[in-house]
């Protein structure tokens, strides 16, 4: 069951302020293009600006340092919020770097130095609504099924969220326990979804351990691919570009020293609803990911108009 | 409170505790070691982390062993075992702060050399990853192919950080200590002590 509090909440029109992060930007463009062809293609009005800057979770996740997350959040809600009231962002990085900033800020010390700070720069902390890229999907899940011009042909995919989705489950579409948003929009699409035992479970970034202790980390994306395997699932959906990152780079490595019996395409979201609406998938980047995305895109079928009579409604409004 | 509970309170050494609970941790002090958090961690799986033990010495004071040990730096920051805890212990936040406490009084600087390109390209560019740091070719060359594949896509070059923005930035970055901790990570003038790998 969805968090219908929320849903409610989520703007269905924008206009939105779309953060731009480094990570998607600067090694999954494909993300970028796709998130943009879907608010282009559902006519969503959004905004972005050069005075924007980087989220600063990577910094706080090596250096501890809480002032150098909330001075940016601050900093960078001041410099949106002239823009649009909402930020949409479909980077679980990006989006926890809003809501840590928050939690952080409750912090009086905290909150008194990074009025200082930005004080000095003549701006101050101001809070505004961040929505993740894949529930405002949700929310016009109905819309982009009418609009869809292609299906997804039921190749059997298994959906990470990503840890840094649920911490703030007010805020958000699902909890841990058992998330289910995602599957329904496969679901839709004409996909099939299937469950698996490891879907709470981190993909095996770790924030520093990744570089740090890579042998943890590759452990970690071992356990997850395997349950994900074990489900037989053709293919993975993620929300994030560093889930995306470690879910597939992480198979390359695996399968060569057989931890894995096969390696399977990892999607993100808005390339998957892209598709659907009719994007090229020549323009979804997908040349940067490591493992062939073929048989997703072998599974995507044009989507057959079936003519079941006009109802009743139909027939009336036709003869307006 | 209990005969047992008011025993091991006494023995509790506030000053470390109050220390490790800035920033508006809660309730680590009501960690039951039930276990629970452990039973779900991914570095508890992958290495010899064990947060009960690292909660259980700052209670009793036993700084040097935990902000010099390894031990610190294995949490995934997933917050697996926050959705687990009975006492909703905030588990990664109150790693972090073990970690700042750690890394101001010296320690971690072997880890966070190799992690600290980020914060780098943060300083210089206002972005913290760039796209060589993912692909080995040289800077100058990633980021043409990136911008030759992005106009591919129909996208603008690549993230660009106004110089207005920039100038505020630098003061983020002097003011808030950041600019100081990543020059000297950076240039190898960190006091660093080394970590122990035994807890
Ligand atoms: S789950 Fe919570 S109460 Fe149980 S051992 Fe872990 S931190 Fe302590
Ligand atoms: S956040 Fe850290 S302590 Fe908690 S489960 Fe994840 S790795 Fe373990």
């Amino acid at each position: 069951m969805v968090n219908e509090k929320w849903l409610e909440r989520i703007p269905a029109d924008g206009p939105f302020y779309l953060f731009q992060g480094c990570f998607i930007n600067h090694n999954y463009p494909g993300i970028e293009a796709a998130t943009r062809f879907i608010l282009d293609k559902l006519k969503v009005k959004y905004f972005v600006s050069e005075d924007q800057s980087c989220c600063g979770l990577p910094e706080f996740g090596t250096l501890a340092n809480p002032l150098i997350l909330t001075c940016l959040v601050g900093r960078n809600m001041d410099v949106m919020q002239k823009y649009a009231p909402y930020v949409l962002t479909p980077c679980n990085g990006c989006y926890s770097a809003f809501h840590t900033s928050a939690t952080l800020m409750k912090d009086p010390e905290v909150a008194t130095k990074t009025g200082e700070v930005l004080g000095k720069l003549g701006r101050k902390y101001s809070h505004m609504k961040i929505i993740h890229f894949a529930d405002f999907i949700y929310k016009r899940l109905e819309d982009i099924a009418v609009k869809s011009v292609k299906v997804l042909g039921g190749l059997k995919m298994a959906v990470h969220y990503g840890c840094h989705y649920f911490l703030f489950e007010e805020e958000g579409l699902d909890s841990r326990e058992n998330p289910s948003f995602a599957e329904e929009i496969i679901d839709r699409l004409g996909g099939e979804h299937v469950n698996y035992t490891a879907k709470d479970e981190c993909c095996g970034f770790g924030m520093i351990q990744q570089v740090v202790h890579k042998n943890m980390a590759y452990a970690i994306t071992e356990e997850k691919i395997n349950s994900i395997l074990n489900a037989g699932a053709e293919a993975i959906l993620v929300i994030c570009p560093y889930c995306l990152n470690v879910l597939d780079k992480n198979q390359k490595v695996l399968k060569d020293i057989e931890l894995i019996e096969k390696a399977i395409p990892v999607i993100h979201i808005s390339q998957l609803v892209a598709l659907v609406l009719g994007a090229s998938p020549d323009k979804m980047g997908f040349e940067k990911h490591s493992v062939d995305v073929k048989p997703f895109l072998d599974s995507i079928e044009e989507r057959k108009m079936e003519f079941k009579g006009w109802s009743a409604t139909e027939v009336a409004s036709s003869l307006k | 409170m209990d005969k047992v509970s008011v025993l091991l309170t006494s023995r509790w050494n506030w000053k470390l505790l109050e220390e490790a609970k800035k920033w508006g941790i809660e309730r680590p002090e009501e960690c039951l070691s039930c276990g629970a958090c452990v039973g779900a961690c991914p570095a508890a799986r992958t290495s010899s982390y064990n947060f009960r033990k690292v909660v259980r010495d700052v209670m009793l004071g036993n700084e040097e062993k935990v902000l010099s040990s390894r031990e610190i730096w294995y949490c995934f920051y997933c917050f697996y075992c926050t959705s687990k805890c009975p006492s909703k212990v905030e588990i990664p936040y109150f790693i972090m702060r073990l970690r700042r406490m750690a890394i101001e009084r010296g320690y971690g600087g072997d880890i966070l050399r190799v992690v600290i390109s980020t914060s780098i390209n943060l300083m210089e560019r206002g972005v913290s990853v760039l796209p060589s740091d993912y692909d080995r070719m040289s800077p100058a060359s990633a980021e043409e192919s990136m911008v030759r594949l992005r106009e591919s896509l129909g996208l603008p070059p690549v993230m660009r950080v106004s110089e207005k923005a920039m100038e505020e930035l630098k003061t983020i970055f002097k003011e808030t200590g950041f600019e100081d901790e990543v020059e000297r990570i950076r240039s190898g003038k960190w006091p660093f002590k080394g970590i122990s790998e035994k807890y």
